[in-house]
């Protein structure tokens, strides 16, 4: 699709680092960024990284780092194309701009008009929730709620994740608290189907990406794995808990399902990404003529609409707090010791990503990166904040990486005083009692079955969630997935007094497991009264 | 008198001063920062009779004093114990009050408030049932602003209790939660829900948990009580003009607030009363005496930001933008330049008032003034503001006089008046006209035939009675007897059979406070008999 050569011929450029010295009349990157990230990279042992810098219209900085894949020669360059993650909110959003300046839709119409069939769990809910509802987590759906329809994958189409949501119990009442959310922009997604007739990868590709002279940038997988020049994800699963052990290349089409794509499924390069800066930064306007969104839909994509409680951040990390956060249409809007910044982040299985935008300043910058641990994107950006905003230098690759340091020691007592020393208790029925069909009202179908006088778990619906389930203790087991990538849960049983299982729970095992394994969400009940054989 | 500051204006002016000739750093810590001369500087420029200042910097008091006089029929001087009706600014009473039911377990702010309030009802079950007491709090209910204030000023005849009961005839103006609007009503329900809770008025509940705690001895609430305290400052406004703010500056005899209806704004209090209220404040809840009025945990939740205020929401008068607005429980929270601040202004007829707190400085100001001038109070609060963010000193007054000429005139121009068809000739006669009108949360207005015009009384109102006068086709204008009130253009809407279906209404002057929510009300002639 995309003229490889021409990339191999830029790369080139891009491995000599142009950034600065290349284009000396640009405003100028901190000197020693190379060196910087390059640093961090081999300190955390990131296979990949890429970096582009705008300023005041221009690219000022750009650069690919490591290699796309370990155990692989193939440099990351500047077309090397990352899964952007949450970043990929904004695109969504700026879809839907389009469709706004077009008086196809309003931010205010309600999705019911829109999107007949849409359904919550409340009737009130389901009535009232508008377009913007759907972008701003405040919909009364619980942390990551229902992210088991993608994270890890399904056969779950778009349309049959939008249907579940009926099922979904709100955590909270609606619109009074932020609660971060994914699957709620699948109903996005599926709205700008349902309005331009065009998929969301379609439609994505045509009116954003290609309008924005992305050409690298891609909305679906097809595309992604077609690219020879891509990066592999990467992460590390073989110790404790996910994020400790070593760093291994992960299965890439083992990764988020493709149903939720309208919540962070853009494939981006840094030059490409360097691009959305400049057209964020320009309130839509593309550079060298034309326009993705207007001036007013730019502001409305900004305009904080949720507000994130804010606590102070701890030791050694503290200059890191904000005095407000909030959630606008597809970014976060919060300040940096004063100063307002637009900020997404952005996590896909294997895959770590950062925008920043600070308008005051006519500065972006995006960080990809083609593996998990966030210490060398999160220092860079505050490096790169501390610098373009002429604010005190603060060693934040040391502040954040002793904060690293302290979070997973706590993570670890946590994990060891929870699993450390089970009671050599139960469980209190033959394992065959256990097994049958099993049904939570929003995921589906969960099996348990006897094996080989084991009892294996299966989501039939998610290829890679299927395994044994050890005793832990009592009536709870532990998940151990045949895919290791994917967090091992907690399933406990409820008995009947008749000694019969009545439902079963589960829970992630790692304290620092991602929010979308949200296995609390889940109540599974026996198929067959009884959920014996 | 005891234990409370005061400062005499000469001390004040000295200090002043010095802090001037300061660096800004240096001063921040101990100088009153006020400019010599600035308050008298915006007395006169704004035309503003008398101004009281109280001035807490890192949680100690520096500065509780008055300048100025009373009233244009009363000379004598405003000192630190001049009582000012603070208006909305009762607001942060109200929800400290509720904070300290909620640390005695009594309540809690996410509770339902059905379940504290039996009958508690709103236009909508499904946020009759949903509403917490949070969501009394921050203007975010679906209500429009200022929805339903008629039932509180001018002063009515409604009781707390009656007011809740019609709450659920306020029909709502945007989905539940979705928007801002500022509202009163629903803190006048906080009144009923106080004494659900503790058996107690919510007068005597503040007295007693939070006034005298805090030991703000001049303090009064309500409006008899007020103009009944020995060392008061009198309204005053310019009404004499079309639009109100125009023309010579006036007496009132009445702030309209009344009696009863009290809990969104009906404090009064002084400066050295308000001292000590921004010294407990600032110091998380901590009385100056020592007395713990609320935990530093409720503290901080009142500060908590809970509903955004969009950009195009008008703020207080003449600041700059904010990057970030948000309403809090009775405070709104805003930042200049990056420094958060936690800020409220108050305003009923013939007094504004604002408050300002840097929680981070542990420093707070309130300027209570005897006049309607907004930028006026701004000039005062801006140029502190310059100081404690060490930004150079500028003339905030010039400043400030020209953004409220320019932003009258806006408004002003936005809003061009409907002039008088000088032949205007109603459809019906005017007999025809007259009857009883029902409106769902109001209640009943009375069209009456005198002197062979038309004649209209709010009943639940007693300041708003007087003359209509055909404006235009069927619409008609008031003319309140009472000054102050802002008069409204009346429009009949007719049947086929040429009988009147509704009146409607709305207000005359595009400047009239939200509180005057006449294009709320919708009358349909009451059924005969």
């Amino acid at each position: 699709m995309r003229p490889d050569l021409l990339k191999r011929a830029v790369a080139a450029l891009a491995g000599a680092v142009l950034a600065a010295a290349a284009l000396p009349a640009l405003a100028a990157p901190p000197p020693d960024l190379h060196a910087y990230v390059e640093a961090l990279r081999t300190q955390y042992g990131i296979p990949g990284m890429a970096v582009a810098v705008v300023e005041h219209g221009q690219t000022s900085f750009q650069s690919g780092f490591g290699v796309r894949k370990l155990g692989s020669p193939e440099p990351v360059d500047v077309k090397t194309i990352f899964p952007t993650g949450s970043t990929g909110k904004a695109f969504t959003t700026a879809a839907l701009a389009t469709l706004v300046d077009a008086g196809k839709l309003g931010w205010d119409d309600r999705v019911v008009d829109r999107l007949p069939g849409f359904q919550m769990y409340d009737p009130w809910v389901t009535r009232e929730m508008t377009i913007r509802d759907l972008l701003v987590h405040r919909s009364g759906l619980g942390l990551g709620e229902g992210d088991l329809l993608f994270a890890p994958s399904s056969d779950y189409t778009r349309a049959e994740t939008v249907r579940k949501l009926r099922f979904l119990k709100p955590a909270t009442s609606f619109r009074s608290g932020y609660a971060y959310d994914n699957v709620l922009y699948a109903v996005a997604g599926q709205l700008i189907e349902a309005v331009t007739g065009q998929t969301w990868e379609d439609y994505v590709r045509e009116h954003v990406l290609k309008p924005a002279r992305m050409n690298d940038t891609t909305s679906d997988h097809a595309h992604r794995f077609a690219d020879p020049d891509r990066a592999w994800p990467h992460a590390r699963i073989d110790g404790p808990m996910r994020g400790l052990g070593t760093q291994v290349v992960l299965g890439e089409r083992d990764g988020l399902g493709t149903n939720v794509s309208p919540a962070g499924g853009v494939s981006a390069s840094a030059e490409d990404m360097a691009q959305w800066l400049k057209i964020q930064l320009a309130h839509g306007a593309v550079p060298g003529g034309g326009r993705l969104f207007s001036e007013a839909s730019s502001a409305a994509m900004w305009k904080p609409e949720t507000i994130i409680p804010t606590n102070p951040a701890p030791a050694p990390v503290t200059a890191a707090s904000s005095q407000y956060e909030s959630y606008a249409l597809g970014w976060f809007v919060r300040d940096y010791r004063g100063h307002q910044i637009i900020t997404h982040d952005g996590a896909d299985l294997g895959f770590r990503a950062t925008v920043v935008l600070i308008p005051e300043k006519d500065v972006g910058f995006a960080i990809l990166s083609n593996a998990e641990d966030g210490v060398p994107l999160v220092a860079t950006m505050y490096h790169l904040m501390d610098y373009y905003l002429g604010l005190p230098q603060i060693d934040w690759a040391k502040a954040w990486g002793e904060y690293k340091t302290r979070q997973v020691a706590g993570a670890m007592a946590a994990l060891k005083a929870q699993t450390g020393a089970p009671a050599k208790v139960g469980p209190s029925l033959p394992l065959a009692a256990y097994a049958g069909e099993y049904r939570d009202p929003w995921y589906g179908p969960i099996s348990i079955k006897p094996q080989d006088g084991k009892l294996t778990i299966d989501f039939e619906h998610s290829p890679g969630m299927v395994g044994e389930l050890a005793h832990f203790q009592y009536d709870t087991f532990i998940t151990r997935w045949k895919d290791t990538g994917i967090e091992p849960a907690y399933v406990t049983f409820a008995l009947t007094p008749d000694g019969k299982v009545a439902s079963a729970k589960l829970k992630p095992v790692s304290p620092l497991a991602d929010f979308s394994f949200d296995y609390q969400d889940l109540a599974l009940t026996p198929v067959h009264a009884g959920g014996g054989q | 008198m005891s234990g409370t500051l005061d400062w005499s204006r000469r001390a004040f002016g000295l200090a002043a001063m010095g802090a001037a000739m300061a660096p800004a750093l240096a001063a921040r810590a101990e100088a009153a920062p006020l400019a010599a001369g600035l308050v008298d500087d915006v007395r006169r420029r704004f035309d503003v009779p008398g101004i009281a200042v109280a001035l807490v910097e890192q949680g100690r008091p520096v500065l509780a004093s008055g300048f100025g006089v009373r009233g244009l029929t009363d000379p004598r001087p405003v000192d630190a114990h001049t009582v000012f009706p603070i208006a909305s600014n009762t607001k942060a009473f109200t929800s400290a009050l509720l904070a300290t039911l909620v640390d005695e377990g009594k309540l809690g702010w996410d509770g339902h408030v059905v379940d504290y309030l039996p009958g508690f009802q709103m236009w909508d079950e499904w946020v009759t049932r949903e509403m917490t007491v949070r969501d009394l709090l921050v203007h975010r209910s679906g209500l429009g602003l200022g929805e339903g204030d008629l039932m509180l000023f001018p002063k009515t005849t409604f009781t707390p209790k009656e007011l809740v009961a019609h709450l659920r005839w306020l029909k709502p103006k945007t989905s539940f939660r979705s928007t801002y609007a500022y509202d009163n009503v629903l803190y006048e329900a906080v009144a009923v829900l106080v004494e659900a809770v503790t058996g107690q008025s919510w007068s005597d509940a503040l007295r007693q948990r939070i006034l005298g705690p805090v030991g703000m001895t001049d303090a009064v609430i309500g409006e008899s009580a007020f103009f009944a305290a020995p060392d008061h400052a009198l309204p005053h406004a310019k009404i004499d003009a079309s639009d109100r703010g125009a023309g010579k500056l006036s007496v009132l005899t009445t702030t309209n607030v009344g009696d009863v209806l009290l809990s969104a704004g009906g404090l009064a209090a002084s400066a050295a009363d308000l001292s000590r209220w921004l010294m407990t404040q600032v110091n998380g809840g901590l009385a100056p005496d020592g007395k713990r009025v609320f935990t530093e945990a409720q503290g901080a939740q009142m500060w908590k930001p809970q509903t955004l205020i969009p950009p195009s929401d008008i703020g207080a008068a003449g600041w700059p933008q904010p990057q970030y607005r948000a309403y809090a429980l009775g405070w709104e929270v805003a930042d200049i330049d990056g420094l958060m601040m936690v800020r409220h202004g108050g305003y009923v007829q013939g007094f504004k008032s604002y408050t300002v707190v840097i929680p981070s400085q542990k420093t707070g100001f309130v300027v209570l003034t005897n006049a309607e001038e907004g930028y006026g109070i701004s000039a005062i609060a801006l140029s502190l503001l310059d100081h404690y963010q060490g930004r150079p000193a500028r003339d905030r007054v010039s400043q400030l006089l020209a953004a409220r000429d320019a932003d009258r005139a806006e408004t002003l121009a936005a809003g061009a008046g409907i002039p008088r068809d000088p032949g205007a000739r109603p459809t019906l006669q005017l007999s025809a006209y007259a009857g009883v009108y029902r409106d769902a949360w109001y209640g009943t207005t009375t069209l009456t035939m005198r002197d062979g015009g038309l004649w209209m009384r709010f009943d639940r109102t007693p300041g708003m009675e007087g003359p209509l006068e055909p404006w235009r086709y069927d619409t008609f204008r008031t003319r309140w007897k009472l000054p102050g009130v802002e008069d409204a253009f009346v429009t009949f809407a007719l049947t086929p059979e040429g009988g009147v279906r509704d009146m409607t209404m709305r207000a005359v002057s595009p400047l009239a406070d939200f509180s005057f929510d006449y294009q709320d009300l919708l009358f349909r002639p009451a059924a005969a008999g």
